[in-house]
C-alpha cells in the first residue's frame, strides 16, 4: 500500500482471497472520508464486486492470472470516496453489458456491475477487448 | 473468517453462516449445500443472523440451491435481519425469489407450511392414482 496525498493505492494479486483486504481497506478510507455507516457497506459491496469480476471473469484460467494484480487507487475527500478498480485482463466492450434493470437475478451474468451501479453515485467503466477494465467509482454522503 | 454449520433432518437442511461470504469463502457452502440437496434435503433454510458481508456471488449459490431445492419440488428461505445485507437482497430483485424473512421462527413456519401443502398434494395425487 502507498500513499501520496490523500491519494492511496493498493496492489493485491488476481486471487479472491484477498478481496477481504481491499474491502478493509475501503471501510477504514470511507470512515475517514465521513461517509455514513450506510454508505462504507455500499462501497464494501461495490469493492467487493469490482475485484470478484476480476478474480472470476477477466482471465481465462489461473495460469494467465498468475502474477497479475487488480490496482485500487483510493480518492479522499471530506463525504467523498472515489475508488478506481483497474485490471490487466482480457477486458469486454461495455456496451456488451447485460439491461438487468427490471430483472430479477436468474444467473450471476452482470449481476456485480449492476451493484455497483446500484450502490455508487457515479460509477465510470473504461474497457475494451484485450485492453484490461479500470471501474471508478465514487460515493458521496456525508454524516 | 467464515465459519458455516449445517444440519440436515427430514428433508431440511439448515445452514447457519457466520462471517463474511464472498468469492473465497463462498464455495464452500456452495458445495455444503449441493451435497445435502444431492441427497435427501429439498427444504433450504439459510440463517444469516451472524452474517457480516455477503455479495453477489454468495447470492448467486444461493439462487442455485433454491432452483436446485425446486427441482425437487421444495424451496429456499432466508433469515436475515441487518439493513445493510437487506439491501444487497433487495437490489438485486432476490428478496422475495429467496424468501426472505427476518426470524428463524418466520423461516420455520415457512417451511412448516410448504411441507404441509407439498403433503397435501402428495395425498391428493395418491388418492388419483388410486381411484
Amino acid at each position: 500500500m502507498s500513499a501520496q496525498g490523500d491519494r492511496i493505492t493498493l496492489s493485491i494479486p488476481v486471487n479472491a482471497k484477498f478481496i477481504a483486504a481491499a474491502r478493509l481497506l475501503t471501510a477504514g478510507l470511507a470512515a475517514r472520508a465521513n461517509l455514513t455507516v450506510e454508505a462504507v457497506e455500499d462501497l464494501k459491496i461495490a469493492v467487493s464486486e469490482a475485484c470478484t469480476n476480476v478474480t472470476e471473469h477477466a482471465f481465462a484460467n489461473e495460469a494467465e492470472a498468475r502474477n497479475k494484480t487488480i490496482q485500487l487507487t483510493f480518492h479522499v475527500a471530506d463525504g467523498e470516496l472515489t475508488v478506481e478498480v483497474e485490471d490487466e485482463g482480457r477486458g469486454f466492450d461495455p456496451k456488451h453489458l447485460p439491461d438487468m434493470k427490471n430483472k430479477p437475478l436468474d444467473n450471476d451474468t452482470g449481476i456485480g456491475v449492476y451493484l455497483i451501479q446500484e450502490m455508487m453515485d457515479e460509477v465510470k467503466i473504461e474497457s475494451a477487448p484485450g485492453s484490461g477494465t479500470k471501474i471508478i467509482m465514487t460515493k458521496r454522503c456525508a454524516r | 473468517m467464515m465459519k458455516a454449520e449445517l444440519t440436515v433432518c427430514d428433508e431440511v437442511v439448515a445452514l447457519v453462516v457466520s462471517g463474511e461470504l464472498d468469492a473465497y469463502t463462498s464455495p464452500e457452502v456452495r458445495d455444503r449445500l449441493a451435497e445435502a440437496l444431492e441427497q435427501d434435503a429439498r427444504w433450504v433454510l439459510v440463517d444469516l443472523t451472524q452474517t457480516e458481508f455477503i455479495d453477489s456471488f454468495f447470492l448467486g449459490i444461493l439462487m442455485g440451491a433454491g432452483k436446485r431445492a425446486g427441482e425437487k419440488d421444495g424451496d429456499i428461505t432466508v433469515v436475515c435481519h441487518r439493513d445493510h445485507l437487506l439491501i444487497t437482497f433487495h437490489r438485486s430483485g432476490t428478496t422475495e425469489l429467496l424468501n426472505v424473512v427476518p426470524t428463524r421462527e418466520q423461516a420455520e413456519e415457512l417451511i412448516v407450511g410448504w411441507k404441509s401443502a407439498s403433503e397435501d398434494v402428495g395425498a391428493r395425487c395418491q388418492e388419483e392414482e388410486n381411484s
